[in-house]
């Protein structure tokens, strides 16, 4: 069985902050965050404020420091490799950023901008061949080669999306991390742009991590789904069975706050989820969840639950999701506890 | 990247204020280059006949002479060569030495920045004047001496600003996608960081310009820096201040080129600072 | 419901931005109304105009736009009234809430002195009063630990604390109309079921009339009794929240509402999209301003502007070619 293109394994990043002095276990962003991603697949990344997302995106690519965890590329030790090395690495390991605008240079012209990820991943290009990828690139994206000369700030949301994009696609890279990057687009302009990473991903069968808030987008463009809260990974599953069958309650609670268009879906039916997102200096010995979660009961108060299996690549960290699951025609983890899956399937967290 | 600058110069020339002070300045320049050559009084000739004699047409000093009948035109306009001198060459060096400092300590943070700013701290808590002392102790008087002076103390404060500036620009997203693509840090430092904080620190760089004239001058009134019989426009306003009640013409006219010259550099600094904001829609 | 005297009627509303010689439209011509006890939706993406509307309403457009048309409160017109006319109704009778709730609170004053400020300024009562009906108020939004928030500083409370309070401002004085411009759009979406929940039970509990402005149309679904959709600057279509649900007949509508990506159904492997993007509002556009990315656009639609026309049972409508009834 090879090793997926990458694995998280128990990852934690902290707040660097004065007050760690007096509780040291208390303000991790994210805490013992296991996940795998297969080459080619897109792994949906959900979660509202305080979840962790966009740390846990940058201590993947270690622009924030990880105090714990492994990280493995490749097969390698990204966490331990030398400065040398990471730098050569990125060229595989590219990032969308949320705001488009203010990810491009605003005094560079995105043709300079473009060519930039050549001049340091491919110095032996010419000028000539430097631009004439760059052409490439652009066309591919959906701009007109004669774009280039312009500065950032003449251009749309969306089509600074593109180039940013575009700039993350030109040194070829295995896997690309978008985080948020159609949340701050028109809704109209917001397919276009999914559409393009779809597009591009089935191309050059690239992985792709999507982090979003949003779940609509989400379910288009994400294979397998991790649920995160409060820094911690509360459920993991393929797309189908997430917005089925949901086991964890935020996941259940987070589908249900989504406004339906059709107005017979909406409102009355359910009681919004009560209270918000733990601040970040609160610190629970329990299930992260604990504090709005309906169905709390006093095992969730006092251990945190971890990461089981309960169905194929589907994982939940919850003491009570047997009583919550809901019987459904397909099969579920029987009542009486049976041994776990003794065949791993592709991609399986690591306990 | 010649692209943003082009925009940047058209915005300029078209701007009226900002070509009207630019253009005193080099008016001044030229003229005090040019000026002293086809005069045929020199800065040191002493007119004994018109010793502190008004300004008038009929002894052929135009704006006068001083208590040693040099003509003070001559000496306006060689002052005014002088100090602008001292001034663009002392700034070029603070901005050059300054905005490399700078941006390397803040944008290395952490330890390196630490310490490059205590040294930068040290450094200004020094008294300039014995400093400036110790370079003429040990390299004699003169006029490169006292530009390497003047030039080693304005780096400081420019220093502060570009790391500063650096800071804040670092926590911008385009660094962090920067750093993200793979780029070396010096790379970012040059091509991403000082382009985008050169705005300010230009802008800075002219308020610099008047600053190292009147340091200058304030050496130059200890005997540090410019010598008889060669002035500048700071030591002929020493020269006229003790006059003034007397005979406030040797005092006016370097008083008021002065003045307006500072005016001129604040104007066109401001005006640069507009035509550099690309952001502005 | 009952017809109801109009609260809010703007007629021919335009606002332009004036930079030196050039001017921008952002709303190029706009007229409707609100009554008491209805809620109207206006529904629009960037460059729609939706904000700029009711910041004209509200006197809170920026130094260099110019507002020009009619628009009337119970019938006095706001646009050119004097400052002490509007300062009358603002903040009191005519309310607004923003999507930012951070920056519409004052940084450095506590929570119970921005409310209780309201209420000594716009009713005359004294401080202790208002600081009573502010607790109460407090409470009536649901906070959690109402006597703590009066005392906290607004960077103290999470976005979607501050948006309560930020409701609970605005309806201090009891309003006859709100006006909620985005104000989900920076909270978490469990919260933003929650905000929308306090807003359905105010509507419930009182006669005020809500304009709820946002770029979602499933947001407005549970709460709207009346929708307008705005593309570049104008109205496109207007109908009750039914109707437009049910038969959008405007194709930006009905694009519109098929872009919003669905939690449940057969998964499409393309996400629906419109080609294009809005028009810049700096550049006048002859004929339909949506026509270069609508499926259903003729030549005529790029000559040939379309009116807003009445369709019947208060519905309105501009297009050429709409969507089968």
């Amino acid at each position: 069985m090879s090793e997926p293109l990458l694995r998280v394994k128990n990852l934690r990043v902290e707040f660097s902050s004065a007050r760690k002095l007096l509780a040291p276990e208390a303000f991790a962003a994210i805490d013992d965050v296991s996940f795998d991603i297969e080459a080619g697949e897109t792994l949906g990344l959900v979660g509202e404020s305080g979840s962790g997302k966009s740390t846990l995106a940058r201590a993947l690519l270690r622009l924030v420091p990880a105090v714990r965890g492994e990280v493995r590329w490749c097969g390698r030790d990204l966490l331990a490799m030398g400065a040398r090395e990471l730098r050569n690495e990125r060229r595989n390991l590219q990032l969308v950023f949320q705001d488009p605008l203010s990810s491009l240079d605003p005094r560079m012209r995105i043709g300079e901008i473009l060519a930039e990820p050549l001049q340091i991943f491919e110095p032996s290009l010419n000028e000539r061949e430097r631009q004439a990828r760059v052409d490439r690139m652009m066309e591919r994206v959906g701009l007109a080669g004669s774009l280039g000369d312009r500065y950032p700030r003449e251009f749309s949301g969306g089509q600074c999306q593109r180039i940013a994009i575009a700039r993350a696609m030109m040194p070829g890279p295995k896997i690309l991390i978008c985080d948020e990057a159609v949340s701050s687009l028109d809704v109209s302009i917001q397919g276009q742009i999914v559409n393009l990473l779809h597009d591009l991903q089935l191309e050059l069968g690239m992985a792709m991590l999507f982090i979003s808030h949003n779940l609509g987008v989400v379910r288009h463009i994400s294979h397998r789904v991790l649920v995160l809260y409060g820094g911690r990974a509360v459920e993991i599953a393929p797309r189908d069975r997430l917005f089925v069958a949901p086991a964890h309650p935020y996941t259940r609670a987070l589908l249900a706050a989504v406004p339906a268009l059709l107005p017979l879906r909406s409102s009355a039916a359910v009681d919004p989820l009560a209270g918000e997102a733990p601040r970040v200096d609160e610190v629970s010995k329990g299930c992260v969840f604990s504090g709005r979660c309906a169905h709390a009961a006093a095992e969730c108060l006092t251990t945190r639950p971890i990461l089981e299996q309960i169905s194929e690549q589907h994982w939940v960290a919850c003491h009570r999701w047997r009583q919550l699951s809901a019987p459904t025609p397909a099969a579920l983890a029987p009542r009486a506890p049976s041994p776990p899956a003794l065949t791993p399937p592709a991609s399986l967290p690591p306990g | 990247m010649s692209g943003i600058w082009s925009d940047s110069a058209r915005r300029l020339q078209s701007n009226p204020l900002a070509m009207g002070a630019a253009g005193f300045i080099v008016a001044v320049a030229l003229l005090s280059i040019v000026g002293p050559l086809v005069d045929s009084n020199r800065f040191d000739t002493l007119d004994w006949a018109n010793i502190a004699v008004a300004p008038g047409a009929q002894h052929g000093h135009w704006l006068g002479t001083d208590r040693l009948g040099r003509d003070l035109l001559v000496r306006t306009l060689d002052g005014a060569r002088i100090s602008l001198l001292i001034g663009l060459i002392a700034t070029s060096v603070s901005l050059v030495v300054g905005v490399a400092y700078g941006a390397v300590a803040g944008f290395a943070g952490g330890n390196v920045d630490r310490w490059m700013m205590r040294i930068v701290e040290i450094l200004s808590g020094l008294p300039l004047i014995f400093f400036v002392i110790l370079l003429t102790v040990m390299f004699g008087r003169g006029l490169f001496l006292l530009l390497i002076s003047i030039g080693s103390i304005g780096w400081l404060t420019m220093a502060r600003i570009v790391r500063g500036q650096t800071m804040s620009i670092r926590r911008r997203e385009f660094i962090e996608a920067a750093i993200a693509g793979g780029a070396s840090s010096g790379r970012i430092i040059f091509k991403h960081v000082i382009p985008n904080v050169i705005g300010p620190v230009i802008v800075y760089a002219t308020l610099t310009v008047p600053q190292m004239i009147l340091f200058e001058s304030f050496l130059s009134f200890l005997g540090l820096g410019i010598q008889e019989p060669h002035a500048s426009l700071g030591t002929l306003i020493a020269d006229g201040a003790a006059e003034m009640e007397a005979a406030p013409w040797i005092l006016l006219a370097p008083g008021v080129l002065l003045a307006i010259l500072l005016l001129a550099f604040n104007i066109f600094g401001d005006c640069l600072r507009d035509a550099l904001d690309t952001e502005e829609r | 419901m009952a017809p109801a005297a109009p609260a809010l009627e703007i007629e021919g509303l335009k606002v332009d931005f004036l930079r030196g010689t050039t001017a921008t439209a952002a709303v190029r011509e706009v007229s409707l109304s609100v009554a008491l006890g209805e809620c109207l939706a206006i529904v629009g993406e960037s460059g729609s105009g939706k904000s700029q509307i009711f910041l004209a309403v509200m006197d809170l457009l920026a130094g260099n736009a110019r507002a020009s048309g009619s628009v009337r409160f119970f019938g006095n017109e706001l646009l050119s009234a004097p400052r002490s006319a509007l300062d009358a109704v603002r903040g009191s009778k005519l309310t607004m809430v923003f999507q930012d709730p951070l920056s519409a609170l004052t940084p450095h004053l506590k929570i119970g002195v921005q409310m209780a400020e309201v209420l000594v300024r716009h009713r005359g009562l004294s401080w202790r009063e208002a600081e009573a009906a502010a607790l109460a108020m407090l409470s009536r939004v649901r906070i959690s630990e109402p006597e703590r928030r009066l005392r906290q500083y607004p960077h103290e409370l999470s976005g979607g604390m501050r948006q309560r309070v930020l409701i609970g401002i605005s309806l201090l004085c009891e309003p006859d109309l709100l006006i909620a411009d985005e104000p989900t759009t920076s909270l978490d979406v469990t919260v933003q079921a929650q905000i929308l929940e306090l807003l359905r039970r105010m509507r419930l509990e009182s006669r005020m009339g809500i304009v709820l402005i946002s770029h979602d149309f499933g947001l407005v679904a549970g709460l709207a009794d009346r929708i307008i959709v705005l593309y570049a600057g104008r109205i496109v279509e207007s109908a009750s929240a039914a109707q437009l649900f049910s038969r959008p007949r405007h194709p930006y509508t009905s694009a519109l509402m098929r872009c919003a990506p669905a939690l449940a159904g057969v998964h499409q492997e393309r996400m629906p999209t419109l080609p294009g993007q809005p028009p810049d509002p700096g550049i006048r556009v002859d004929g339909c301003a949506f026509a270069p990315r609508c499926s259903n656009a003729s030549a005529r639609c790029r000559l040939d502007r379309p009116m807003l026309q009445n369709i019947g049972a208060g519905a309105q409508l501009a297009c050429h070619h709409p969507m089968p009834a």
